[in-house]
C-alpha cells in the first residue's frame, strides 16, 4: 500500500499564456485601387405653385475595380466657391463636411464641448458611396446615440438616422453596423425648423429617389436582401444657388483598426459658366397618373427640352394587404429618353412577391387584393381599401441611368455631359391618395 | 393523418459484427498483422427521446380546439411543413390541418415543436456502422528496441448527426437563435492514416523512451464551430474533422542516474494544429431550402449584422442572397473559403516529472510533476462575436475606446483574450496553464 501526499501549485497568474497565431488580415489599399469622381452641375428645382429655383447638383462616385463601393464608412468634405448655408453657426458657409468618427467619439465622451456644424451637415452617417452621397456609413451605436440622441434631428442630410428597413415586411429599425438603403431627402438644406438652410428663398418639397422596376430590377425580388429599397439615382441637389468655378471633394477614411492612420482621396470638378447661364428648364407640370383597373397605370408627363434621359419615380402602397399597414411602400421607376409630352405605361404586376404564393403583387391595389387579404385574415379583420402613392420625376443631361447600379460595373462611370457638367431638373413631388381599383 | 402514430425514435436493430484478424510471423523479429472489423454504434437513448403518448391529452378530448389568435378552431395540426404565417409575417414550420379537438391541438403542438423539423429528414434512427481496416508491421531490434507501423482505414455509415438551424439573430445582443435539434442518419465519416510506435527497452540507468506519431486524415460532416447546420448535412458538405489534428506525436523519455538516484521523465508533444474558421461560404436554410452561399450582412436584419458575418455587401447594389456583390470581407477568410479552411498554429507541449528515491529509504519517493511546462494556454482561434468595431473597408473594422457595437456602453469591457479585440477571430486562454504538483509517496 502506498500513501501519497501532494500539493499543486498553479502558476498561471504569473505567466503569460503562449500566444497562438491569429489569422492574417488582408487589407485592401483602398486609396491605391479606388477611384473617386466628382461632377457638379445645376439643379432646376420645381417648387409648389409652379415656381422654381436653380440649385447645385453634385454627383460623385468612389468605387473599386468591379464597380462596388470602396468603403463602408468615410467622411466627406465638400468645398465650393459659393455659400451652401445661409445660417452658419461656426463653420465656413462655403463648406459642407461630415463629422469624423474620432470627433463623434470626443463629443460622446465629453472631451469635446464644441458642437461642430459638421454634426448636422453631412453628420456621421452620410458618406460617399458607389453612386452618390448616401446615409449609409457604419457607426458605433453607443457613440451615435449618445451624441444624436440629444439633438433634434432633421430628415435631410445632417439628421440622417441610421436605420435599416425590414421592408417589405415591416417597419424600420436602428441599423448601425448593418447595410441599409438610406438615400437622402432631396434637395438638401431646404429651410427647416432645425438644422441649416440653403440659400433658396422658396421651400421645395423634399423626396428621396430609389430606382425600381421596370427601369431597374426589382429590389424586392424573391432572393433580394430585405433591407434594400431600391437603386440610387446618384444625384444630390442642394437648395443653394451655384456659381461657376471649381468645386473640391475630399473623402477621408481610416486605414487602421484604431483610427490611428487615415487615407484621403480628393477630386475636383469645374462648373462651367455656360451651365450656370443655361440650366435645364423647369420640369412642369408634375407627372400625373391614371390608374387602370388591372393595377397598372398610365403616366402623363412632359419632359423638358435639353433632358437626355428622365426617370419618373412612383412610390406606392404595397398590395399584400393582409399585412397592412406594416408593409412599406414600393418604388417603381420608368425611364424615358424622349422629350416633350408623352404617355408612359407602368405595368400591373411589379410588386414584390406575394409571400403566400410567390407571385408578383399588383403595382396598384385592386379589390381582388382586398378579397385575398380577407380570405387570409380572421373574420372581422379590417382590410384597407385605399392607399397612396408619391410621384416624382427628374431629368438629366448626362448618362445618370447608365452610371447607376446594376447597369454600371465601371470603376469610373461617365457622370458628366459634353460640356463637363451634370445638370438635373426635378418636378415638384406629389402625394396622392387613391381608392383601390376594381380589377381582380 | 389526424390519428397518425407518435414519433418512433429508435427501432430494434440486429447487425452481424464480424471481426477478422490475420498475423504472419516472418521471422523471430518481424511480424505482419491485418485486421478487419465491422461494428454497430447504437444511438444514445437521449436521441429523439421518448415517444409522445396521445393518451396524455385524453382528458381534453371533449373540448373544442381553439386558436386565440384567430378565434376559430386551431389549424396547426398534422405533420409539420414550411408555411408562411400571414399574421406574424414569418416563415414557420408546423401543421396546417384543422385540429379535431383540444387534445389533438395539444398533441400536435408538442409533437411539432419537438419533432416538426425532424420531418425534414428521416426517422426513426438506426445505429451507425463502421468498417475498420488496419495493417501493421512490427520489428524488434537486437538491442530490444522495437517499432511498429500501422496504416489504417475507417469508414462510417449512417452516422447519427445532431443538427440545428440558425433561425435568426437577436437584434439587441447579436446572439444566435437556433432551432430545436434534429437527428438523422445522414452523417458520413471516413478516416485514413498511419500510426507509428517506437520503443526502447527500459533501463536501470541511462536513457530510454517511447515515440509515437499519428497522421490522420479524417473527414466528417461537422464544420468548425459550435453546431452542425441542418442545411450543411442535407447538402452533404464534408469537412476535415475540426477536433482532430492531422499530425500528433509524443516523445516520452526516462533518464535515470545510478550515482544520484533521480529519475527525469520529460514528455514532449507536438500537435500540427487544427482546422478552424467560419469561411465566407456556409450552408444555410433559406426559405426552407438548404443552400451554400456567401454569408453576408444582407442575410440578417440586425443592427449589428455586419459584425456577425465574414462578408459585407454593397448597400447600394447588394445583389441577391445567392450572388451578393461583396466589396469587402473581414479579411481573414478567403472569398471562396468554406468553414475550416484556416489552420491553427502548431503547438509544442511538455510535461516533466522528476523523482527522487532516497538510497537508504527506498520505500519513499519524492517527486515533482510539471504539467504544461511552456504554459501554452492559448486555444484555437474562434469567431469574435464580441468585437466592437465598424466595418470601414476590406479587412478594416475600426473602433475607438469607449465605443460599442451594442446599444449600451461597453461596461463589461472586451473579452480577456490574446490578440486584437477588434479582430474577426480571437484566441482565448482556455487551456490549463502550467501546473506544478509536489508529492511524496510512502510504501507501507
Amino acid at each position: 500500500m502506498t500513501i501519497a501526499v501532494g500539493t499543486a501549485l498553479a502558476v498561471s497568474s504569473c505567466t503569460t499564456p503562449q500566444v497562438a497565431t491569429l489569422p492574417n488580415v488582408n487589407q485592401s489599399n483602398i486609396a491605391a485601387i479606388a477611384k473617386l469622381q466628382l461632377a457638379v452641375g445645376t439643379a432646376t428645382v420645381a417648387e409648389p405653385g409652379g415656381t422654381s429655383e436653380v440649385g447645385l447638383n453634385v454627383v460623385t462616385t468612389i468605387r473599386i475595380p468591379g464597380g462596388n463601393n470602396a468603403t463602408f464608412q468615410n467622411t466627406p468634405l465638400l468645398i465650393a466657391p459659393m455659400p451652401f448655408i445661409s445660417n452658419p453657426v461656426n463653420s465656413n458657409p462655403d463648406t459642407v463636411s461630415g463629422v469624423l468618427p474620432t470627433q463623434l467619439q470626443a463629443l460622446a465622451s465629453g472631451s469635446s464641448k464644441r458642437v461642430p456644424d459638421a454634426l448636422t451637415e453631412f453628420g456621421a452617417t452620410v458618406g460617399v458611396f458607389g453612386y452618390g452621397l448616401a446615409g449609409e456609413n457604419t457607426v458605433s451605436p453607443s457613440v451615435y446615440q449618445k451624441v444624436y440622441g440629444v439633438l433634434t434631428t432633421c430628415t435631410d442630410i445632417g439628421g440622417v438616422l441610421a436605420s435599416i428597413s425590414n421592408a417589405p415586411g415591416g417597419p424600420t429599425a436602428p441599423g448601425f453596423n448593418a447595410p441599409r438603403s438610406q438615400e437622402l431627402a432631396l434637395p438638401v438644406f431646404v429651410p427647416k425648423a432645425c438644422g441649416f438652410a440653403g440659400t433658396f428663398t422658396g421651400k421645395p418639397t423634399t423626396t428621396d429617389y430609389y430606382g425600381g422596376p421596370p427601369a431597374w430590377p426589382s429590389p424586392a425580388a424573391a432572393t433580394q436582401p430585405t433591407f434594400f429599397l431600391g437603386f440610387p439615382l446618384g444625384f444630390t441637389d442642394f437648395a443653394s444657388h451655384p456659381v461657376a468655378g471649381t468645386y473640391q471633394l475630399t473623402v477621408g477614411f481610416t486605414t487602421s483598426n484604431d483610427y490611428s492612420t487615415w487615407a484621403n482621396m480628393q477630386a475636383t470638378a469645374t462648373l462651367p459658366s455656360a451651365a450656370v447661364a443655361a440650366p435645364l428648364p423647369l420640369f412642369a407640370p408634375p407627372p400625373t397618373l391614371a390608374i387602370q383597373n388591372d393595377g397598372s397605370a398610365l403616366i402623363d408627363v412632359t419632359v423638358p427640352p435639353g433632358v437626355t434621359e428622365a426617370v419618373i419615380n412612383v412610390n406606392a402602397t404595397d398590395c399584400f394587404l393582409a399585412q397592412q399597414p406594416s408593409r412599406a411602400n414600393n418604388n417603381y421607376s420608368v425611364l424615358t429618353r424622349v422629350t416633350g409630352h408623352q404617355t408612359l405605361f407602368l405595368p400591373s404586376h411589379l410588386g414584390p412577391p406575394d409571400p403566400t404564393n410567390g407571385r408578383p403583387t399588383h403595382t396598384f391595389c385592386t379589390l381582388g387584393d382586398v378579397a385575398e387579404a380577407k380570405a387570409l385574415l380572421p373574420p372581422g379583420s379590417v382590410v384597407p381599401t385605399t392607399g397612396n402613392y408619391h410621384v416624382a420625376a427628374v431629368g438629366f443631361d448626362y448618362p445618370a441611368f447608365e452610371a447607376s447600379y446594376p447597369q454600371s460595373s465601371s470603376i469610373a462611370p461617365m457622370i458628366t455631359n459634353a460640356r463637363g457638367s451634370a445638370d438635373v431638373t426635378t418636378a415638384d413631388p406629389q402625394s396622392i391618395a387613391y381608392t383601390f381599383v376594381t380589377g381582380p | 393523418m389526424q390519428n397518425s402514430p407518435a414519433v418512433t425514435g429508435l427501432r430494434h436493430q440486429t447487425v452481424f459484427e464480424p471481426h477478422l484478424g490475420f498475423a504472419y510471423k516472418m521471422d523471430a523479429n518481424d511480424v505482419i498483422r491485418a485486421n478487419y472489423g465491422y461494428t454497430l454504434a447504437i444511438p444514445l437513448p437521449t436521441f429523439l427521446g421518448a415517444d409522445i403518448n396521445r393518451k396524455l391529452f385524453s382528458a381534453y378530448q371533449n373540448i373544442p380546439s381553439f386558436d386565440n389568435l384567430t378565434g376559430k378552431p386551431a389549424m396547426y395540426c398534422g405533420p409539420g411543413q414550411p408555411f408562411y404565417n400571414v399574421i406574424t409575417a414569418t416563415e414557420q414550420f408546423g401543421g396546417t390541418q384543422r385540429c379535431a379537438n383540444y387534445a389533438d391541438q395539444l398533441y400536435w403542438l408538442e409533437r411539432n415543436y419537438r419533432f416538426g423539423l425532424q420531418g425534414q429528414i428521416n426517422y426513426p434512427l438506426q445505429g451507425a456502422t463502421f468498417s475498420n481496416y488496419d495493417l501493421s508491421y512490427a520489428h524488434e531490434f537486437p538491442s530490444g528496441a522495437a517499432f511498429k507501423v500501422t496504416p489504417f482505414y475507417r469508414r462510417g455509415y449512417n452516422i447519427v448527426e445532431t443538427t440545428r438551424t440558425l433561425q435568426g439573430v437577436d437584434v439587441v445582443t447579436g446572439a444566435a437563435l437556433y432551432s430545436p435539434e434534429v437527428y438523422s442518419n445522414l452523417g458520413f465519416q471516413e478516416a485514413t492514416g498511419v500510426e507509428m510506435d517506437v520503443t526502447s527497452p527500459p533501463r536501470l540507468t541511462g536513457l530510454s523512451g517511447q515515440f509515437t506519431a499519428t497522421y490522420i486524415n479524417q473527414f466528417g460532416n461537422d464544420p468548425p464551430g459550435n453546431f452542425l447546420p441542418t442545411a450543411s448535412l442535407l447538402l452533404g458538405n464534408v469537412y476535415h474533422s475540426p477536433e482532430i489534428a492531422p499530425f500528433q506525436s509524443t516523445l516520452a523519455l526516462t533518464y535515470k542516474n545510478q550515482k544520484f538516484p533521480l529519475t527525469y521523465n520529460p514528455i514532449f508533444s507536438f500537435i500540427s494544429g487544427y482546422p478552424y474558421g467560419t469561411g465566407v461560404y456556409q450552408a444555410i436554410t433559406y426559405h426552407g431550402t438548404p443552400v451554400y452561399v456567401p454569408i453576408t450582412d444582407a442575410l440578417y436584419n440586425s443592427s449589428q449584422s455586419a459584425l456577425l458575418v465574414p462578408a459585407w455587401v454593397n448597400p447600394q447594389n447588394p445583389g441577391s442572397i445567392f450572388s451578393p456583390n461583396v466589396p469587402g470581407t473581414q479579411g481573414t477568410d478567403g472569398y471562396y473559403s468554406g468553414p475550416g479552411t484556416l489552420h491553427s498554429s502548431p503547438q509544442a507541449l511538455m510535461d516533466l516529472t522528476i523523482q527522487y528515491v532516497p538510497p537508504n529509504f527506498k520505500r519513499t519517493t519524492y517527486g515533482m510533476f510539471i504539467r504544461n511546462l511552456f504554459s501554452n494556454a492559448a486555444d484555437i482561434p474562434v469567431q469574435n462575436l464580441a468585437r466592437d468595431c465598424q466595418p470601414v473597408s476590406a479587412g478594416v473594422c475600426a473602433s475607438l475606446p469607449g465605443s460599442s457595437s451594442s446599444f449600451l456602453p461597453p461596461t463589461v469591457g472586451h473579452p480577456l483574450g490574446v490578440g486584437n479585440p477588434y479582430g474577426a477571430y480571437i484566441v482565448y486562454p482556455n487551456q490549463a496553464p502550467i501546473n506544478v504538483t509536489l508529492y511524496a509517496q510512502v510504501g507501507l
